[in-house]
């Protein structure tokens, strides 16, 4: 599975990369390149089963108290 | 960058898209279930001020994007800061978007399809839609909510023999508090999250219509929200306040003398569109402020990546419908009123005070 995943975004980078090289593109192809890789470094754990936090629970972690103090009848 | 431009008509339709959104599948503010139809009007007059707010800041800088306002207000790091702020607001947007319709079809139709089989080609879709730039995406949308619209219409006459005024009694049966505090949250979500135009506003080929299609857009939107409520909570009556997804279930409940039942799919189809609409616009703003926060010349390479960012946020955005129900009644409120309204209002008083911009610029 994980080689999928690399082999994925290999493909990804491979049909976006050349076109962004041959119009001298290099700002564009660093961010596209960091970005991609962002995505599989993420993309990997998920796959390797790395229990990653959950966005809105960490969120809800944050604002309990906040939420707590203001919302009227708590 | 984008060259594309859309009239004031067609983002007009694409802030009712945008509005309409997740919220039609799933209402924010059920504590008010009875009341929420009436509350929404409340909520709309509540988002059109935080709306104008962002809107008189785009005049003070006509042309311009929020990041570009952000760089010229608060400088290039702090700018920068601010902006990469509201990339996150997006993604979260987009993801939490894609995540309500993941779950909404894998509980009632597609349940054992796993999720990359409804992710990958609807964010392929995306990435396709959102490299073609804002004038496709603004013709695509002039459909959907046409058909959107239609929809609702067709119910009220679809609901008439299920329909009980009763349910809709008594108005107001709760405490003053509570009505004021969930028509904040409605001004938030959905309508708080139009901050997110303030990306696309210089696209419009007539700035000087922006307000007008603005005001026009949150009004249908909020009308449309409005009488879906209204139609739900006459079918369902109180029950409806239980169901995770009450607009799906009162679909369910048409029956037309045993002959037009399980009509569900129809609007469960056309609500997927109005999420899709605003995925794509959530896609769209991520490249394009993404772009502009690394002056790149382009952002059409980065709608891949975001797609990919889109998905990923969408599988570890909630652990369950009850969790993202949970955030939705206790953080949805402070977190969107940084966004909609705190960061705007404070970017305005900056520019206010620094007397920007200094010199008139060209629309």
């Amino acid at each position: 599975m994980i080689l999928l995943v690399v082999g994925v975004f290999l493909l990804l980078f491979l049909w976006e990369a050349p076109g962004l090289v041959a119009k001298e593109y290099w700002r564009e192809l660093a961010v596209f390149t960091i970005l991609l890789l962002i995505g599989l470094v993420f993309s990997l754990l998920l796959v390797g089963g790395v229990e990653l936090p959950y966005i809105e629970s960490f969120w809800i972690k944050v604002f309990a108290k906040v939420g707590k103090a203001l919302t009227p009848g708590s | 960058m984008d060259q594309g431009k859309i009239s004031a008509g067609q983002l007009t339709l694409l802030i009712m898209s945008f509005t309409i959104g997740s919220w039609v599948v799933l209402p924010t503010g059920i504590q008010a279930w009875q009341n929420l139809w009436l509350i929404m009007f409340m909520g709309l007059g509540t988002g059109l001020l935080f709306a104008y707010l962002s809107l008189f800041l785009f005049r003070r800088f006509p042309g311009k994007t929020l990041f570009e306002i952000h760089e010229r207000v608060y400088g290039p790091v702090l700018g920068k800061f601010i902006s990469l702020c509201f990339l996150w607001f997006f993604l979260q947007t987009g993801g939490g978007t894609l995540a309500i319709f993941k779950t909404l079809l894998r509980s009632t139709v597609f349940t054992a399809t796993p999720d990359l089989a409804i992710l990958v080609p609807l964010i392929l879709i995306l990435v396709y839609g959102c490299r073609r730039g804002i004038e496709v995406i603004a013709r695509s949308n002039q459909l959907l909510i046409m058909s959107t619209v239609g929809l609702v219409l067709v119910s009220i006459l679809l609901v008439v023999n299920i329909f009980n005024p009763e349910n809709l009694l008594p108005f107001f049966n709760l405490p003053f508090s509570e009505v004021i505090w969930t028509s904040i949250s409605l001004a938030v979500f959905p309508f708080g999250q139009n901050v997110l135009f303030m990306m696309i506003l210089p696209r419009v080929n007539r700035w000087q219509k922006v307000n007008g299609a603005v005001l026009k857009g949150m009004i249908g939107a909020g009308l449309v929200l409005s009488t879906i409520q209204f139609l739900a909570v006459g079918v369902l009556g109180k029950s409806g306040q239980i169901l995770v997804f009450p607009t799906y279930e009162f679909y369910r409940m048409i029956n037309i003398a045993q002959f037009l039942t399980r009509l569900e799919l129809i609007p469960l189809l056309n609500f997927l569109t109005m999420g899709f609409i605003k995925t794509i616009l959530c896609l769209y703003a991520l490249a394009v402020g993404t772009a502009q926060v690394f002056n790149l010349r382009t952002y059409r390479p980065l709608a891949l990546p975001f797609g990919l960012f889109l998905l990923l946020v969408a599988e570890r955005i909630f652990p369950s419908i009850s969790e993202h129900m949970r955030y939705l009644e206790e953080v949805q409120t402070f977190f969107g009123l940084i966004f909609s309204l705190l960061l705007p209002m404070m970017t305005l008083g900056i520019a206010l005070l620094r007397g920007l911009p200094r010199r008139r610029m060209a629309p």
